[in-house]
């Protein structure tokens, strides 16, 4: 039986948007830092993800010029992507407790 | 062109809908210069940073790929066709218009009355020459509406003499009107079925062209053009030199009404 993957980068995003919105580069240099650098992606591979998620309506934009006259477009999670996150973590921690169950027995 | 521009136009080189292209051309850009920035802060060469920075990106091809499926948005094309079919439509409106206005025959000059399009041979019978014959302008006050016509007397003029049956004092009215057609510009059919009855404020009866009586009617109309509208005269031969006011029942697809011209004569005639 096919399973559906138990984490993705989309899954990843929404997380890290869960708590603020960001941008493009933010979200690669929180990934970086929050996984103490073990998840490194192709830069560029980010806005796939990122405008797949917003055609799904998990998340939202909206574009905002700095102060260096600089234009970000901002990601925030929306309620439908909240509740897409939840699916997929609670997907993750029983796949999590499968390996380490099997782990813990070789 | 530097060779990030090349990397951003190469990863959006999918994405077909323009708007949607631009805006992710510009995310990317931006992505690419908080790269460069860092880079930079590392004490990176230019161009060394710029390599470092593309390869960070990745593979333009992949992305363009991902990106290209992704940004189809359906409702985006529909704007843009209806926009095109609305200019379209203003285009084929204006084009129609246009036609309708230019195709018509140059201006007729009739003296102190401008027609806006052909008034045949029958207009100048119906005006005549005022060669020395006596005349005098009224000033004429009337309105009505028939059939999504508004018919109004924009002149008159009263003049002595020139009838078929000579009888002193013999005066022939010519009453300009102006028939406002709208914007569709279809001729009202001026014809004797339009006009069922002409009289005056002595209660004389006019007819269609008919020598049977002294008085009679006589008529000639333009074609009509948008908005400019259609121009029509009407002379009743054998008024009383002080005619007060003249009624014309016209009907055109529905029950008559009347046209009812008040003439006052100018100040000093």
């Amino acid at each position: 039986m096919a399973k559906k993957e138990p984490a993705s980068v989309s899954m990843l995003v929404l997380a890290l948007l869960k708590g603020r919105e960001m941008y493009g580069y933010q979200i690669i240099e929180e990934l970086d830092r929050r996984s103490e650098h073990v998840f490194q992606m192709k830069e560029g591979t980010l806005y796939p993800v990122l405008h797949g998620l917003e055609k799904d309506r998990l998340v939202t934009a909206r574009e905002a010029v700095t102060e260096k006259g600089r234009t970000r477009r901002y990601y925030a999670v929306t309620e439908k992507g909240l509740r897409a996150l939840e699916e997929k973590e609670k997907e993750w921690r029983t796949f999590s407790k499968a390996v380490t169950a099997i782990l813990a027995g070789a | 062109m530097l060779a990030r521009y090349k990397w951003v136009e190469r990863a959006t080189a999918k994405i077909r809908f323009r708007p949607d292209q631009e805006a992710v051309a510009r995310e990317l850009t931006e992505h690419i210069q908080d790269l460069l920035d860092h880079c930079g802060e590392t004490g990176m060469g230019e161009e060394a940073a710029e390599a470092a920075a593309l390869a960070a990106m990745g593979d333009p091809e992949a992305i363009a790929e991902e990106l290209g499926r992704l940004h189809r948005p359906w409702l985006g094309y529909l704007w843009r066709v209806s926009q095109g079919l609305l200019l379209a439509a203003i285009g084929v409106c204006l084009v129609l218009c246009a036609i309708r206005v230019f195709s018509s025959p140059r201006l007729y000059d009739l003296p102190g009355w401008e027609v806006c399009d052909r008034l045949t041979w029958r207009a100048e019978a119906v005006i005549g020459e005022p060669g020395e014959a006596e005349e005098y302008e009224l000033i004429p006050s009337g309105l009505t509406s028939t059939g999504g016509y508004t018919i109004r007397a924009e002149r008159a003029v009263l003049r002595r003499g020139g009838g078929p049956v000579q009888e002193a004092p013999w005066w022939t009215l010519i009453l300009y009107l102006h028939i406002d057609v709208g914007w569709r510009g279809e001729e009202l059919y001026w014809g004797p079925n339009v006009i069922a009855e002409v009289r005056d404020s002595a209660g004389n009866c006019y007819n269609n062209g008919s020598y049977e009586t002294n008085r009679y009617y006589r008529f000639a109309s333009s074609s009509a053009a948008p908005f400019l509208g259609q121009k029509a005269v009407l002379a009743l031969d054998g008024v009383p030199e002080d005619t007060a006011w003249v009624e014309i029942d016209i009907g055109y697809g529905e029950l008559a009404r009347t046209l009812h011209i008040t003439l006052t004569k100018e100040a000093g005639t």
